[in-house]
């Protein structure tokens, strides 16, 4: 492909071509302070709103692209709706300055590859970028697990247990342990704890007893069959 | 950088994908392989259905290296926070604390586990000798919201 960067006569790689996307010149300023001292990196360009940033990245095609979420003059996940829908191959990495930013998932089901804090250090930075012009996604673990949070809240307690719950609890009903329950499902036993805790919530209760009770209330199970 | 992304991600959605990796393999090492997809199956962050196809193509190739089995099940869970990969074998196991972790001829656990911190997931890893391997994948189920229409 033409727009890729192919390695550099001297032998090193090309230098990842970075967009800075934020409407406060102070931080773009600072962040293009960090790459300058770096030939592994080259700053091709800088915007100030959502809408510019579509444009400066259609127009300089940048590897990666440092976006800020809320600017005025066009917001970061509109943009980056638009550059997956302009099929842009640059990989966006957004700058939020609090990880309870609601705005992260949202960016990050718009095509986002990862999110940074702004206050992380400069090696995360730098490290964040490289992951993410390799195609890596860069999640930090702050965040994330925050995502995991949001994402746990909406299962209610009425949520009807799935197929394969109904399948777990019937064999811990029948008296096997975790290990045997994974030895006959032939999965892990990890994966045989996650689905009883998932089932534990559903039902409102502790421990596989007392799921294993509910189950029979509630007529999930019946004696003899599953 | 499309070229680091396994091809068959571009048209396939993560459980096909699975089955003709799965397939593939299947074919070149002549043990037995099923796969199985539980839940609410819906498309994932893309880097993370990349993540599970990797860790689900390095798991195999352990399986053919080291286990000498008869029979593999790669399972994927798909809950309301979480999405598991399972790979289970019945081969010939291992202790697992003393498994090279990398290295050349090595199980390349420790990149497995990197790859999945990326995404903010873990990695368990479950064997005896004589009774088998499962390593389990858990990643945080971000969805990918279906574009309009």
């Amino acid at each position: 492909m033409a727009d890729t960067p192919a390695p550099g006569g001297d032998g090193r790689p090309a230098p990842i071509r970075l967009l800075i996307v934020d409407d406060h010149p102070v931080v773009r300023d600072g962040l293009r302070g960090m790459f300058a001292g770096s030939d592994e990196f080259d700053v091709v360009g800088e915007a100030s709103d959502g809408v510019s940033a579509v444009a400066r990245a259609a127009a300089l095609r940048p590897d990666v692209v440092l976006m800020d979420l809320r600017m005025p003059g066009g917001d970061g996940v509109s943009a980056i709706s638009r550059m997956s829908e302009q099929k842009l191959e640059a990989r966006v990495l957004v700058l939020t300055t609090y990880d309870t930013d609601s705005d992260v998932l949202a960016a990050i089901e718009a095509g986002a590859t990862g999110y940074l804090l702004k206050d992380a250090p400069a090696d995360d930075l730098l490290r964040a970028v490289r992951a993410a012009a390799r195609g890596d996604a860069v999640l930090s673990p702050s965040v994330a697990t925050r995502l995991v949070g949001r994402v746990r809240a909406p299962v209610p307690a009425s949520e009807p247990l799935s197929q394969r719950e109904l399948e777990v609890l019937g064999l811990v009903a029948r008296g096997a342990g975790n290990r045997e329950a994974a030895a006959r499902l032939f999965i892990s036993e990890a994966t045989v704890k996650t689905h009883l805790m998932h089932i534990y919530a559903k039902l409102g209760v502790n421990d596989r007893a007392a799921a294993v009770a509910a189950a029979f209330d509630r007529g999930l199970l019946t004696p003899g069959g599953r | 950088m499309d070229a680091l992304r396994p091809q068959v991600l571009d048209d396939a959605k993560l459980p096909d994908a699975l089955s003709e990796e799965a397939a593939r393999w299947s074919a070149i090492s002549e043990v037995k392989t099923e796969v199985a997809t539980t839940g609410n199956a819906r498309p994932l962050h893309p880097e993370i259905e990349v993540t599970l196809l990797r860790t689900a193509q390095e798991a195999l190739a352990n399986v053919s290296k080291h286990a000498d089995a008869s029979r593999v099940a790669l399972t994927l869970s798909y809950m309301e926070d979480v999405v598991t990969l399972d790979v289970r074998d019945d081969g010939r196991g291992f202790v697992p604390d003393t498994a090279p972790r990398s290295g050349n001829g090595g199980f390349g656990l420790e990149g497995m586990q990197q790859r999945l911190r990326n995404v903010s997931g873990t990695l368990a890893i479950e064997s005896e000798p004589g009774g088998g391997t499962a390593i389990s994948a858990s990643v945080p189920a971000i969805a990918v919201q279906a574009p309009d229409g």
